[in-house]
This record gives structure tokens, C-alpha cells and sequence, in this order.
């Protein structure tokens, strides 16, 4: 006997964190990107994403909690669900990390530009995004995601934003007019680096549902 | 990484890379100690006649009190097994057994072992109430002058104990005269444990003691449970999921007359070992 109902329900809670990982992950790349570009027409876009943000995060917060209640789901299926719990406050805080910068876009000093191509933030926000595809996939195919390509990019992130830091800080020695833009780099840096924790989170859960065993990443 | 998502900085010095490896917190249960064991299955193979094999290999280990559940779907042999425990499948003609079962280190299957009087240390309380067609005290003093010698003070006095024992004095002190059939359902099925109580068993085994019963006598009993496993070790045979999981320590998980798995309750229902044990309790089949 399968229970349909149910799997239905696991299933539906399963495509809302898919989406919402997509658009959390959205608003990352592009609040990241309406910065790089000064765009502040992008910077709305991302910004107005947050509502349906905060929708998906309660919409699953109702379903899972009102499956457990209905359902009392055990093993694998209780360990997807608590897990599903922990991703969404996770993916939420991505996607407002991502809102965060948009709305550093918008209150972009007019005329302000940039003191040279933050490259480390992209190249930052690119790992970010691998690692989470990374995670994304292994929630997708109910794996344990491959911790060891996770911990190097993790590291890597970790030491660009230490990169970031000391640029700036050679930036703001040069001129004063340099102090705006750096603090919005360094705060940008390290935005990104508590991304990466996020996702290393993540991962930890995904390793618990499908294996059983807790995985404390380094 | 940080290991919290807190405000702390997580960040790793540069020059300062971590190997890639991480830590894995492993999830296995820790084996019973021998002296923590009161009922000890040993290759237990149990035959209904010659040809109907019932029980593969079992080998299992019931702490003492502590409620142990054994799960699985129907025909597995979770009450053949049940039965097994106080010899009752002996009332059943060609039935058979090898292996071993220790009770408190005493083979339940020795030569020298009385099966009657192996029932008054081990107690059991059916599926459906079967209290006897007699007066409330009389079901519960029953067992009693069978087994032991007391004056009318004495067995008044047990009486009284092992319905107190069993939650029901409070329900019935006022009409112990009463026909016991007379009382509803859940009363009956608590008078059946009074009466099992009364003889001051070491275990007792409870064949889906709450599958006749409403939302709130269950209540009562598995409330009498998690009480009783105090002085006796309790083992109970379970259709519903969700009692193993409230009221058992450990489970164990039958299919097919062979015990697929056995642990801890949390560990069986949060993260089972065996793909069978998942596809059960998730109701994937059954």
C-alpha cells in the first residue's frame, strides 16, 4: 500500500523548496549584479522579489508542518521534511542577502562609481552559486551532496573574501572618496561569505536525510 | 565554514585552508549491556506443524523495564513470537521450537521449567478484554489464590494494589461486586491488567492490548504503560506506528517471520537501518 496522498503532499513541498531555492538564488545573482552594473531599474526588480520570497518560506512553514501534524511522517520522509524546515531559513536568508545588496544598489550615491571592477565579488558570487547548485542537485535526486568540491569552494570563498578586505582597505587609504564604495564591498564580501555558510549548512542537512548520519562540515 | 548561522565570522585566515574532510557523527545505537537484558531470543526457530515454519533465526534482546514494540505487517509472526515468550503456542498441537529463550538467565524452554507456573512471571493481556464472567474483585483475586495463600485481609489488600497498580480502583471500589462484564471496554481491558498485576509478573506481554479500544482508553493504557514499565518489563505487539513510537523503547520489526531489524525506538523511526524497516513504517507496503 502506498500513500499516495501523501507522497503527493511530500512531493509538492519538495517543487516549493525547488522554487524557492530558484528564486533565492535569483535574487542573489542579480541584486549581485544590479551592483556591478549601478542599475537601480534591476535593483527594483530583485527588491520586489522579497514578498514572494517571504510567501514560499510561510507557504512550506504551513505544508510541512501540517503534514507532520496530519501525517506523522517517519524515517526518510520525517527526515526530508525536518530538513525542509532548516532549507527554507537558509534559502531565505540567500535570497535577502541578495535584497540586501539590491537595496545597496538603490541608495547608490548618484554620480558615485566604482573605485575599480569589484572582480573578487563575482568571481565570490560564482562559487557561491556553484556551491548551491551543488546542494540543489542532491536535494533534487535525494543524495547526500559531495562534501569535499563543497569545502574547497567554501574555502575559496572564504579567502576571496579576505582578498576584498585588504583591497579595500588599500582603497581607503589611497582616498576618502574611496570609503563609501569599499564599506559596500566589504559588507558585500562578507554577505557572501555567510551565503556560503548557508549553503555548507545545507548540506549537512541534505547528508542527514539521505544517509541518517550527521555530517559536520570543517 | 562556521558551524553556526549567527552573526560569527566564519571566515578562514588566508594561507590557512582546511583539509577537505568532515566529520561524521555516526547515528549507530549502542549495543544493550548484558545487564541491562531481562529476555534474551536466541536462534529461535518456531514450527506450526512440520512443514509451517513460522520464526526464522530470530535473535533478540528485550531490556528490562523497558516497553519493547514489535512491529510488522500481518502474518509476519510478531505474535507467534509474543506467544513464544510465556509457551503459550505449546496449547497448540504440532507446534515446535529450536533456539533458546532466557528470562532473567533461565531457559523458558528447560526441562525443569513449569509452563504454568512460568505464566504467573510472565503476564498477558489479549487483543479483545476477556475478563472472566465474574464479580470485578473476584476476576482479579482469581490468579491469586491459584498461586499463593492468603487471608481475606492479605488478598483484599493485593486486590485493591493491583487495581490501584492498573488505574481502575477509583472507578470501581464502589462496586468490586459488580459483573466485570458490566464495565466498558477500556475498564475491562485495565481489570485484565490488574488481574496479570496481581500475581506480581516480571513481564508482561501485551497482544495489541488497545486494538478494541477508543482514543481515550488507549490514553489510559499507554499512560499504564509507561507507568507499569517501572516494576515489570513490558512487551507489546503493535499494528499502529505511532504507539510504538510514543510508548516503546526499543522496537524490533518483523516480516516474514524474521526480524529484520531491532533498536532503539527514536533511531527505528528516525533513521531505520534496512530499506524494509523504512518501506514499512513510512507505509510504502504492508
Amino acid at each position: 500500500m502506498v500513500r499516495e496522498g501523501f507522497q503527493i503532499e511530500v512531493e509538492t513541498i519538495d517543487a516549493q523548496v525547488g522554487e524557492m531555492a530558484t528564486l533565492a538564488r535569483g535574487m542573489l545573482r542579480d541584486g549581485l549584479q544590479s551592483l556591478l552594473d549601478l542599475d537601480r531599474e534591476a535593483a527594483n526588480v530583485v527588491v520586489s522579489r522579497a514578498d514572494e520570497l517571504a510567501q514560499l518560506d510561510e507557504d512550506i512553514e504551513t505544508n510541512v508542518l501540517s503534514l507532520l501534524a496530519l501525517q506523522a511522517p517517519v524515517a526518510g520522509d520525517l527526515r526530508r521534511m525536518g530538513a525542509a524546515l532548516k532549507l527554507i531559513t537558509y534559502l531565505n536568508r540567500i535570497g535577502r542577502y541578495g535584497y540586501d545588496i539590491a537595496r545597496m544598489t538603490q541608495g547608490w550615491t548618484e554620480g558615485l562609481d566604482h573605485v575599480a571592477r569589484p572582480v573578487y565579488l563575482k568571481e565570490m558570487a560564482s562559487k557561491v552559486e556553484a556551491m548551491l547548485d551543488l546542494v540543489l542537485a542532491a536535494f533534487r535526486d535525494h543524495a547526500a551532496p559531495d562534501a569535499s568540491p563543497l569545502v574547497e569552494l567554501e574555502d575559496d570563498v572564504d579567502a576571496l573574501r579576505y582578498s576584498v578586505w585588504r583591497e579595500c582597505l588599500t582603497y581607503m587609504a589611497q582616498d576618502t572618496r574611496h570609503i563609501e564604495p569599499s564599506a559596500h564591498y566589504m559588507m558585500v564580501a562578507r554577505y557572501l561569505e555567510r551565503c556560503g555558510d548557508n549553503v555548507c549548512k545545507m548540506a549537512e542537512k541534505l547528508h542527514y536525510v539521505a544517509t541518517g548520519e550527521r555530517l559536520l562540515l570543517p | 565554514m562556521s558551524t553556526t548561522t549567527g552573526s560569527s565570522d566564519g571566515a578562514t585566515a588566508p594561507g590557512a585552508r582546511r583539509p577537505p574532510t568532515a566529520a561524521i557523527h555516526s547515528t549507530e545505537p549502542l549495543p544493550l549491556q548484558p545487564e541491562e537484558v531481562a529476555i534474551h531470543i536466541q536462534d529461535l526457530q518456531f514450527y506450526y506443524d512440520q512443514d509451517a515454519q513460522a520464526l526464522w533465526d530470530i535473535d533478540l534482546e528485550c531490556p528490562r523495564h523497558r516497553i519493547t514494540a514489535l512491529i510488522g505487517p500481518s502474518g509476519c509472526g510478531k505474535s507467534t513470537l509474543l506467544r513464544c515468550l510465556n509457551r503459550m503456542n505449546e496449547l497448540i498441537d504440532g507446534t515446535r521450537y529450536e533456539g533458546h529463550i532466557f528470562l532473567e538467565g533461565t531457559d523458558l524452554y528447560g526441562t525443569e521449567v513449569d509452563p504454568v507456573a512460568l505464566r504467573r512471571h510472565v503476564g498477558m493481556v489479549f487483543q479483545k478484554p476477556n475478563p472472566f464472567p465474574k464479580s470485578v474483585y473476584e476476576n482479579v483475586a482469581y490468579g491469586l489464590r491459584l498461586h499463593q495463600k492468603l487471608t481475606k485481609k492479605e488478598l483484599d489488600e493485593r486486590v485493591q494494589w493491583a487495581l490501584e497498580k492498573a488505574h481502575l480502583w477509583d472507578e470501581v471500589k464502589d462496586r468490586l461486586d459488580d459483573a466485570a462484564t458490566g464495565l466498558s471496554g477500556g475498564q475491562q481491558q485495565r481489570l485484565c491488567i490488574a488481574r496479570a498485576l496481581a500475581v506480581e509478573p516480571k513481564v508482561l506481554l501485551m497482544d495489541e492490548p488497545c486494538s478494541a479500544l477508543d482514543p481515550v482508553a488507549t490514553q489510559k493504557i499507554e499512560d499504564l504503560m509507561l507507568e507499569l514499565k517501572k516494576d515489570v518489563t513490558i512487551v507489546i505487539v503493535t499494528h499502529s506506528m505511532s504507539q510504538a513510537a510514543r510508548v516503546s523503547d526499543r522496537t524490533a520489526f518483523l516480516y516474514k517471520g524474521k526480524l529484520i531489524e531491532a533498536g532503539p525506538t527514536r533511531q527505528i523511526f528516525e533513521a531505520p537501518r534496512e530499506d524494509l524497516t523504512e518501506q514499512y513504517i513510512t507505509g510504502r507496503f504492508g
